[in-house]
């Protein structure tokens, strides 16, 4: 008896002590759609300098079934600057009993060495439970310490898709004096401030987010959830200091920071001038220095210490003829300047369709650079780490989106260039025959201009010819057949983007299906859809549609004697706010005529729309593989 | 059936002593010529974007402070002819260390030439721009990228590694899978007292091949033997041994890049390589040490292996408790062994796919739920023997991991561990590593041939893919209802391995998922209902697809074109390359058969279906029937897809991929349908 009462005793000192998460307490509604459920973040942000920020991230998660497997386990990335001063974490069985506790050599230490950097001096810690017995749930308490105070990760309560919140809290502590910069996105109402004796806390906290479905063409995500950005007002990073109020002092303080690193050795100048004093256009300058640095550099990463923000200068380019985005724009700045060219280096969020940006909210959103030429009329935009590019030419990459201009007078905000519809364009003529077999073969000759060029222009320029042919072969989605012929001619000058014009010569065996009597011969041969959508239950998300393009394709398929039409489609012309289609198929004499035509419309466009879409992508899919059907007269 | 290219060859060669000037090496380190530069574009390669001028290597041995060490020495010289060459200019070279040992890069020399103005300039790499990578405990890479590099350069580097470890004798590729090599040379010089057997593979013949024999004098620094207790440590004394040694020497010259293609086992099988195995050391004066042995003396010793089957042979009490738990219902030990077996495939998870050695304890592998394919398949050993089963751990090497020697049990061709079980006088092969595989059952990548049980007998066992069936059988059946509309019904059975990827799919996706997935897929537009999969959780079964449909044919001007094999037809011939140089290697054979009962509607008249044929691969190792019957508004169709084998030869290649453009065009014939009107 008394031993009992001890035993009881005991297991509730336990339990007391312990935190526990009993998957039973979960609220009904966010077990809907969801693989996992947060239920408790806590990350605390305590700034006590500008070189000595720690944060400690606390987060509970309960792991529902094998697809939130994925969130099972931490991994964060450390360096010389940011270091890791505790790593624990414990694994609770779905009564919220606890099994296990991580034990310090379990933590894994690896190399952080991207694949897209030679060399840097990130490292990453990492662990993982590997349960299986579902639900289950982890807890991982992680410390930082941090010397460099000019980027905090933004709160993002909501991980992703299928991932509900029971509760999560942002704690930032910055001394009394100084000025913490936020901006929030779906958050209700400011946050709680707690004003302490030499210093300031401000709490955000959310409750109960239940899980999001993934959607397809969907806005970012921070339109969807709750996320707050923070950014310093003054910040240090490595020996340097800086401000960070607005977008100038920002790029004053990477002027700073990359100043005097444009000094060219003596002979390069040379070179300058060598190659530009007898060109009196501005414009031919550029073009002759920016394909001189193409030939004679490439793009090497190494990224150390506050290698992020500084780049390696000038001279160290040319004698080595390579560097990453920051050291080879810098380079094409001095060789401009050593010709007399003002330039100025762009600060760019890139990737394609990455055409989201906070303007209002000066903060570090970049992870590339690129170099910007202002003309009298207009302005050339050159991407350096690209050694096959146009001058002046950016594709999609950087395309239609803010950048952030390093001037004399610091930084400035202004746009890259966007592609119109027929700036992104393809378009296309098929001639070909079919024979009684079915077999077709034919010749096509198709145009394809800006950012639709841009996937031909590194396929030509990156691989060799035969692995060319074999690629194309993957491409083009036909059953049995063989490119016996085809050539790429680049336009790299025209105007105003870059073109490309794809030959092919193919021949396609039992193209046209014979059965019996009848031939099925679908006329689009070359530029069939290849998307199609579906949706169950509600569109919650906006639709988002990065870029404007056209497709235009003209076939005329020859068909064998004796053959006469049974069936042809009517025409199709469809018309939405996300674009044009029409498809036109018609057998004149011996000859088959197909005229298709599409256009979409980038925006973004409210979900309730979804449906037109679906319906309007959907309606493309199966229009584009619909078939002409001959009949063999009787003789 | 071993490839017919491999080559055994026995460290035994006649001494070949004539060196003709065409023989040497054609290059040399710094000496470049302005019309090095003029060579592009290169005979062997007209679309080549680096050429391999010489990848020169050597391996000797030489005196290290108490021991022999090993001098591996690698020149390269590439010539960069376009952009997309650059990436031979960036370089990483691999060291190992186990903590008192070590490999050590030293003597690195880079320099690109360029020419400019008809004269040859150089640029050398700085020591600074080498960089140091930690891997893991034992393991860094040293990287470095060439400076200067343009279109055209040409780059040259060399670096030494000493290495204490003179069991491993570096291997050496003469071919490489993304440039053609126009010299590939290496040397080694081998001391009498190790005995090496050479394992060379691969298509393109040696331009020499020869061996000569020498003598040398090695000197090392011995601890004196200061007796018991004494302090032995501070005092040395040097010992000179003078042994015979041979000097072997390979050249290839003019090999062609090897490109990857469709079924192929993995690449490393076939390109031309020569490896080396330590057989024996026979020191003077001290018993012959047999290093490669025997497979029953390497079972014997892996068996007792720290990092292996030690913990087999302890009485792992901490096992009891679980074992027990899990068996204590079961009435016959299948059943026991099943749940066992269950018990761990469902609780582990493996996190590396490729390891003969375990990482840890079994008992830190039970406790924390995760490890390599040894530690989890020796842990079901372990759960299997505590139950009082017959459970023998069996070592292979996956498909990706390449070929074994069953004559020579050699460590570094093994990478994956499964499970033997005899129960009944049955035998069951298990793998406890892939979540979706069921009792008695192995992924793919383990039928890979040759494997060896790791007992006292060390009996062989062969896991061939074309002893490996993989048969699917699909059932559609359409029959109109009153109203007219053409219902029907899909029945598939997925092949073993099918399945399992279709396991894996819904786990990541959801059954909805799937089946909207297979109404887009339907060659034409239906509403898919019912849709269910039967065995879908009873891993050891193949998984059965089924569900109904109304087929909403769109009716074009009175006529109804049907495309009967549905969803079912093969649609694309996967050999699509003109030639093959290396074998077509398939992971199975496989046979696939589909039928179809089409009942059409009474207001329809049949117009048109396709004919009937038959076609055979090389006198009925393959087989494609395709039947068509028709009785009144009946129609039925049948059609199968055979081959006997997962293996062609190089020579087979056209007639086989002619024999899959038959079936790719056959089944994607169409039946006509005409509305009465």
């Amino acid at each position: 008896m008394r031993l009992t009462a001890l035993l009881l005793l005991i297991g509730l000192s336990a339990s007391a002590a312990d935190p526990e998460f009993p998957v039973s307490a979960i609220p009904a509604a966010l077990l809907k759609n969801a693989d996992v459920v947060q239920r408790l973040e806590e990350v605390t942000i305590k700034m006590n300098s500008l070189r000595d920020v720690r944060m400690t991230q606390r987060i509970v998660l309960t792991i529902l079934n094998e697809k939130g497997d994925q969130y099972s386990g931490f991994s964060s990335w450390y360096d010389k600057e940011r270091t890791i001063t505790g790593f624990h974490g414990a694994l609770y069985d779905a009564s919220g009993k606890q099994i296990r506790k991580l034990k310090q050599s379990e933590v894994r230490d690896a190399s952080g060495v991207s694949d897209n950097n030679l060399y840097d001096d990130s490292r990453i810690k990492s662990h993982d439970f590997y349960y299986k017995v579902y639900p289950y749930t982890i807890e991982y308490e992680v410390e930082f310490r941090d010397r460099n105070s000019a980027i905090f990760s933004p709160w993002v309560p909501q991980g992703t898709d299928n991932y509900a919140v029971e509760q999560s809290r942002l704690s930032v502590t910055v001394p009394a004096d100084y000025e913490l910069r936020f901006k929030q996105f779906n958050y209700n109402g400011q946050p709680v401030q707690v004003p302490g004796k030499n210093d300031k806390t401000f709490v955000w906290e959310v409750k109960e987010i239940p899980a999001k479905r993934k959607e397809s063409l969907a806005s970012p995500w921070r339109t969807r959830s709750v996320m707050v950005y923070l950014a310093p007002s003054d910040f240090a990073y490595g020996s340097y200091t800086g401000k960070m109020k607005s977008w100038e002092d920002f790029g004053k303080f990477i002027g700073v920071l990359n100043a005097g690193r444009d000094v060219l050795p003596a002979n390069i100048k040379t070179k300058v001038h060598e190659l530009t004093d007898n060109v009196q256009d501005p414009r031919e300058k550029i073009r002759v220095l920016y394909e001189y640095m193409q030939q004679n550099t490439r793009y090497i990463s190494v990224q150390l210490g506050v290698g992020g923000w500084q780049t390696f200068d000038a001279a160290y380019v040319a004698s080595n003829r390579y560097g990453d985005c920051k050291a080879l724009s810098n380079y094409m700045y001095s060789l401009l300047k050593e010709a007399g060219i003002r330039s100025h280096w762009a600060l760019v969020k890139a990737g394609e369709g990455e055409t989201d940006f906070m303007e209002d909210f000066a903060v570090n959103q970049f992870n590339h650079m690129i170099l910007c030429v202002p003309m009298q009329k207009d302005t050339v935009w050159l991407e350096c780490t690209s050694q096959i590019k146009p001058a002046g030419y950016l594709g999609d990459f950087t395309d239609n989106r803010p950048v952030l201009l390093v001037t004399e007078d610091g930084g400035k905000l202004v746009r890259t260039p966007a592609y119109s519809l027929d700036q992104n364009l393809r378009s296309g003529i098929v001639k070909a025959s079919i024979d009684a077999e079915g077999n077709l073969s034919g010749i096509s000759s198709t145009r394809f201009t800006g950012p639709q060029q841009d996937w031909y222009h590194s396929l030509i320029n990156s691989v060799s010819p035969e692995k060319q042919l074999q690629i194309l072969k993957e491409k083009l989605n036909l059953s049995s057949y063989d490119i016996r012929k085809f050539n790429y001619t680049p336009h790299p000058d025209a105007k105003p983007v870059p073109e490309i014009t794809e030959e092919l010569e193919i021949t396609v065996s039992s193209y046209a299906n014979v059965s019996g009597k009848r031939l099925f011969i679908t006329p689009n041969v070359l530029n069939r859809a290849t998307i199609k959508l579906s949706q169950d239950g509600e569109r919650k998300s906006d639709i988002w549609f990065p870029i404007d393009t056209r497709e235009l394709d003209t076939v005329e398929i020859t068909i064998p004697d004796g053959y006469t039409p049974e069936n042809i489609v009517k025409p199709v012309a469809i018309e939405t706010r996300f674009g044009k289609y029409s498809a036109n198929v018609k057998v004149e004499g011996k000859k088959i005529l197909y005229i298709r035509s599409c256009e979409l419309r980038a925006g973004q466009y409210p979900a309730k729309d979804y449906p037109v879409l679906e319906e309007f992508l959907n309606s493309i899919y199966k229009t584009d593989r619909n078939r002409v059907i001959l009949v063999k007269k009787e003789a | 059936m071993p490839p017919r290219s491999l080559l055994l060859l026995l460290g035994i060669f006649l001494p070949v002593c004539l060196v003709n000037a065409q023989d040497k090496t054609p290059v040399s380190f710094g000496k470049i010529k302005p019309e090095d530069f003029q060579k592009a574009p290169y005979k062997i390669d007209s679309s080549a974007s680096a050429v391999v001028i010489a990848d020169v290597g050597s391996t000797s041995f030489e005196s290290g402070n108490d021991d022999f060490m090993q001098v591996y020495k690698v020149y390269q010289r590439i010539h960069i002819l376009n952009k997309n060459g650059y990436d031979a200019a960036n370089v990483s070279v691999y060291l190992h260390s186990n903590g008192t040992d070590d490999e050590r890069m030293v003597n690195l020399k880079a320099v690109t030439y360029n020419l400019e103005n008809g004269k040859v300039v150089q640029t050398k790499l700085e020591s600074k721009s080498v960089f140091t990578e930690k891997l893991n405990k034992n393991d860094i890479v040293k990287k470095f990228t060439l400076p200067a590099v343009k279109e055209g350069s040409i780059i040259e580097y060399s670096y030494t590694i000493n290495s204490e470890f003179p069991i491993y004798l570096r291997p050496w590729a003469f071919q490489s899978t993304s440039a053609p090599v126009l010299w590939s040379e290496y040397e080694v010089t081998v001391p009498e007292y190790f005995e090496y057997i050479f394992l060379s593979q691969g298509y393109h013949p040696f331009f020499i091949k020869d061996s000569e024999n020498d003598r040398k004098t090695f000197s090392f620094r011995v601890p004196e033997d200061g007796g018991y207790g004494g302090n032995s440590g501070t005092r040395s004394s040097t010992v000179t041994v003078s042994p015979g040694i041979t000097r072997h020497r390979w050249v290839m010259k003019d090999v062609p890049a090897l490109k990857e293609e469709n079924y192929v086992t993995t690449l490393s099988n076939h390109v031309s390589y020569i490896e080396f195995q330590l057989a024996a050391v026979r020191f003077p004066q001290a018993p012959v040490r047999q290093i490669l042995g025997t497979w029953q003396k390497y079972t014997e010793e892996l068996l007792k292996d720290e990092d292996y089957g030690a913990d087999l042979s302890k009485n792992n009490g901490f096992l009891s408790d679980q074992v027990e738990a899990l068996t204590k219902d079961a009435a016959t030990p299948k059943e026991k062994a099943e749940k066992i077996y269950n018990y761990v495939r469902d609780n582990y998870t493996c996190t590396d796919y490729s390891s003969l050695y375990t990482s840890q304890p079994m008992k830190n592998v039970f406790s924390k739920r995760n490890g390599n394919v040894a530690d989890i398949n020796l842990l079901l050993t372990a759960m299997m023997r505590k139950a009082g089963l017959e459970a023998v751990p069996v070592v292979l090497s996956t498909r990706s991991h390449g070929k074994t020697y069953p004559i020579y049990p050699i460590r570094s061709k093994l990478n994956y561990t499964i499970v033997e079980l005899r129960l009944d006088g049955k035998e069951y092969f298990m793998d406890a590593t892939r979540p979706f595989l069921g009792f008695g059952k192995l992924h793919s990548s383990a039928y890979n041939g040759h494997a060896r049980m790791v007992d006292a007998g060390a009996t062989p066992v062969s896991f061939e893919s074309d002893s490996l069936r993989e048969a699917a059988v699909t059932g559609i059946f359409i029959t109109p209802d009153e109203k007219g509309e053409m219902n029907g019904h899909y029945q598939r059975q997925l092949t073993y391995f099918e399945s399992y990827d279709l396991r894996q799919r819904i786990r990541e996706k959801g059954e909805e998922d799937y089946f909207k997935e297979v109404a887009k897929g339907f060659m034409t537009d239906i509403d898919l209902k019912n849709g269910k999969i039967g065995y879908l959780k009873d891993y050891s079964e193949q998984a059965v697809v089924e569900y109904d449909f109304k087929l909403n044919g769109t009716d074009e001007g009175g006529m109804l074109y049907l495309h009967p094999m549905f969803s079912e037809s093969l649609r694309a011939n996967p050999f699509k390359s003109a030639e093959r140089t290396y074998p077509v290697e398939m992971p199975s054979v496989r046979d696939i058969n589909y039928t179809l009962s089409f009942q059409v509607p009474d207001n329809y008249t049949i117009e048109e279906v396709p004919k009937s044929a038959i076609v055979k691969y090389n006198d009925g190792e393959g087989i494609f029937q395709y039947i068509v019957q028709q009785q009144g508004n009946l129609i039925q169709l049948r059609s199968r897809v055979r081959l006997s084998r997962a293996l062609y030869a190089p020579e087979e290649y056209n007639s086989l991929r002619d024999f899959f453009d038959m079936v790719v065009k056959k089944q994607a014939e169409q039946i006509v349908l005409k509305k009465k009107s």
